[in-house]
């Protein structure tokens, strides 16, 4: 089930009656149970891994706290089973694919093996959080869970099982060990963010998208073109996410649950670290614990440091998707890290006025999204190798209109950045009054209605549903 | 549950997010208003032939030269691109047919399987054009595409009851289209050259080999058989329209762009289905002509390969060429 799909219109309010109406004990079966409905709606089958990853980290939590002397053994079985699940689902097809490639390049016989498995949505967001787990436990963050159905909970809740945040178990199980209580001002809150989430969703990133698929279709774009698209789909794949997150969030207000915030205008970031402390916080933070920190951080001088940060986005490209292109797009942030580290000890960083620096961020932050959505290399090499002095003044014309219509389909964002960002508050001293009860609904309602008015004819997944 | 205070707001909350946008919607026109110009344009003009089209008739069709050649009769063209059978069904009924006036014949230009794909360019742009040819209340447009999909049930048809400008969004992102197209006119180009332009830039002969894959993985998924089910198609709706006005009919399947020997290529299904086509509209009383075998209508006439529109160059040939085929259906 999708949160943009009518069923989930009807699904919602029944768990909502029937959470309200339960203690807390009861309150946990009900979520576990309609987490499941949620997930297998489609294909009932990708319960199977959602359950055997459950089962498998839950039990190794366990032996961790209760056999010291084999605590490693258990964490390593763990981890693999977790990357086993990903292998199998996920990279198998990839790696196969390699082999026959290197294997005909060496004059062999490609391997005649069928490897096309479907990828079960979210299966690369729950491992980790599954994997983040059984770290916690293993270096005595957390306590582990003794309770079964409430690790389940923390495994499969609905509203962040397919597409996160990735959350921390020291956030969330305390959170379902607890009594919840009907809070009216956090609904409030909750309905006007998963509004405001279905807004970017099927206003903004669903209008988006057929320029990008168009631009994205052309066998030989021109340069203006191309990055017309490249700009249609920064707006694109950040409405989408980042609607799915705040749909997520929402949803959990109103069973009383706090999720993580995800994003924070990642496009007025003024550097490439400062883009990853705002774009996906919870993957981020995930991998600068659990690979960067582990694999040894900015300790053992400045050589080494490179090599953690240039692997952890290497793995951070591969999480995104089984594809090499994925992988450069990592190794391309790792590199502008570099770079930007590098600059800051030489102390040109500081040259630059606020403005200049956000540009040069949502510049490079474009170039990387080309590298992310163009899948084959021959096109990617292509579209860089477009030149401005060979594009006919048509072409000109036929960009600008494709950016002026993005900019349009951005202008909700925009107002939505001045009235929220950190930007607006300290930089340009913009102070909004409080909106109060009537003010709120007034947005509310007015975001309803430019779903109900501008919302694209034609719809598709969440992006991330993918990976 | 309502005893406090902040619950009795939330359910205030609830109600304004609900209710105001519904009646915002109730209050908006759910259509675009039926444009009745074409009518008095008829009635002065008093075509003795009229062509129901699409962009086909572009450089196919010189309506002057046609008229000269039908023995000088009065020709007038009807058609916009990307006009299919609903626009023809509501342009024959609305126009042609209230005007009272009563041509010799009224012809369409069609390819393979308009005629029966009635869903065919009703949405996003097209949708202002086909509704600025309907009146308020349509029963065949109900009949025929007024049920959803399999698939979609009654929620869909509640949500279009409470808001129903919802099912109206194509013509807000038709204004979003138009005003980003002047925006970027303004600054020194002509809207319909500007229009041309991104048309030409997208064109199917412009895809990488992935998309055009699936572009005709798409157009195949369309090949169904004849089927003139009146719940499903327009055609038996505009055959009973002319007859009730006794307009003479007749449809004329144009020539797609053909293949260096001078043949279109169709595929054993679309001969099948032309067949079944021909065999139905001829048991209706009207005419059906092929044009597609017709050799004299060569490659060199055509725009560009893999487009079907005749280029500038041909238009008079091209004209000619209907003209001989049209002839034999009119009176001497």
């Amino acid at each position: 089930m999708t949160f943009h799909s009518l069923s989930y219109l009807v699904f919602l309010p029944v768990v909502l009656a029937l959470y309200w109406a339960l203690p807390r004990r009861g309150q946990n079966v009900l979520l576990v149970g309609a987490s499941y409905v949620f997930y297998g709606w489609q294909h009932p089958w990708f319960l199977l891994p959602l359950w055997g990853s459950t089962l498998v980290d839950y039990s190794c939590a366990l032996g961790i706290e209760r056999f010291p002397a084999r605590r490693r053994l258990f964490l390593v079985g763990s981890i693999v089973v977790s990357v086993a699940l990903l292998g199998t689902f996920k990279y198998a097809g990839f790696v196969l694919e390699n082999v026959n490639v290197l294997l005909t390049h060496l004059g062999g016989d490609p391997l005649r093996v069928l490897f096309q498995l479907v990828l079960p949505a979210g299966l690369s967001f729950y491992t980790f959080q599954s994997i983040g787990y059984v770290v916690d436990v293993y270096v005595g963050r957390v306590r582990a869970e003794r309770n079964l159905l409430d690790y389940a909970l923390y495994v499969s809740f609905f509203p962040q099982l397919v597409a996160g945040p990735i959350e921390r178990a020291g956030h969330m199980l305390p959170q379902y060990h607890t009594g919840r209580i009907f809070d009216p001002v956090g609904w409030r809150g909750g309905l006007g963010l998963m509004l405001w989430g279905f807004f970017k969703k099927v206003v903004i990133a669903d209008n988006t998208a057929p320029i990008v698929n168009k631009v994205f279709a052309l066998a030989h774009p021109s340069f203006p073109v191309i990055w017309a698209g490249v700009l249609a789909f920064a707006v694109q794949i950040y409405s989408d996410f980042s609607g799915y997150t705040d749909i997520a969030r929402g949803t959990a207000r109103l069973l009383g649950i706090e999720l993580m915030r995800n994003f924070n205008h990642p496009y007025i970031a003024t550097s490439p670290a400062d883009f990853w402390r705002r774009w996906h916080i919870s993957l981020s933070s995930w991998l600068r614990d659990f690979i960067y920190i582990p694999l040894g951080g900015n300790r053992g001088g400045p050589a080494r440091a490179s090599f953690h940060l240039i692997a952890t986005f290497a793995i951070s490209g591969l999480w995104h998707g089984a594809s090499w292109n994925y992988v450069l797009w990592g190794l391309y942030w790792g590199f502008l890290i570099l770079v930007q580290r590098f600059l800051r000890w030489l102390g040109v960083t500081q040259w630059f006025p606020w403005l200049a620096k956000v540009v040069i961020t949502f510049g490079v932050t474009c170039v990387g999204w080309l590298l992310f959505r163009e899948r084959n290399l021959n096109k990617i090499l292509n579209d860089f190798a477009q030149l401005t002095v060979a594009t006919s003044a048509d072409q000109w014309w036929v960009g600008a209109y494709l950016a002026t219509l993005v900019i349009v389909y951005t202008s909700p964002l925009l107002i939505h950045l001045a009235a929220t960002s950190d930007f607006a508050r300290q930089r340009l001293a913009i102070t909004w009054p409080s909106l109060g009860l009537i003010g709120e609904a007034g947005v509310a309602a007015l975001l309803l209605f430019g779903i109900v008015f501008a919302r694209s004819v034609t719809t598709s997944d969440f992006i991330y549903f993918q990976f | 549950m309502f005893r406090t205070k902040e619950n009795w707001h939330l359910v205030i909350f609830v109600a304004v997010v609900l209710i105001v946008p519904a009646v915002a919607s109730h209050l908006a026109p759910i259509k675009a208003h039926f444009d009745a110009k074409p009518i008095s344009y008829f009635r002065a003009k008093k075509p003795q032939v009229v062509i129901l089209s699409d962009s086909m008739v572009d450089n196919g069709v010189d309506p002057e030269l046609l008229g000269k050649l039908l023995g000088g009769r009065r020709v007038e063209l009807l058609w916009y691109g990307g006009a299919a059978s609903a626009s023809w069904y509501f342009r024959l009924k609305n126009y042609i047919v209230a005007s009272g006036v009563h041509p010799e014949l009224v012809c369409i230009l069609f390819r393979d399987r308009v005629l029966t794909d009635p869903r065919f360019r009703t949405e996003g742009t097209y949708r202002s054009k086909l509704e600025a040819a309907m009146h308020e209340n349509e029963p065949i447009y109900r009949l025929v595409l007024g049920q959803r999909p399999a698939g979609e049930g009654d929620l869909h048809r509640w949500v279009d009851i409470l808001y129903p400008l919802n099912a109206r969004r194509h013509a807000q992102h038709e204004k979003i289209e138009q005003t980003s197209m002047r925006l970027v006119a303004n600054a020194g180009v002509a809207v319909p050259e500007l229009r041309r332009w991104i048309n030409d830039t997208f064109a199917l002969t412009n895809l990488g080999g992935a998309a055009a894959e699936e572009a005709v993985a798409i157009s195949k998924e369309r090949q169904t058989e004849f089927d003139p089910d009146p719940r499903r198609s327009f055609l038996p709706h505009i055959v009973a329209a002319a007859a009730e006005a006794r307009i003479p009919l007749c449809f004329l399947r144009v020539k797609r762009h053909p293949n260096a020997d001078g043949f279109a290529q169709q595929d054993e299904q679309l001969r099948r289905y032309v067949a079944n086509l021909r065999n139905w509209i001829e048991s209706q009383g009207c005419y059906f002509i092929d044009d597609t075998d017709n050799p004299a209508r060569r490659q060199d006439m055509y725009l560009q390969p893999g487009d079907d529109h005749m280029g500038p160059w041909a238009k008079e040939r091209s004209t000619e060429l209907y003209a001989d085929k049209l002839r034999p259906l009119l009176s001497p």
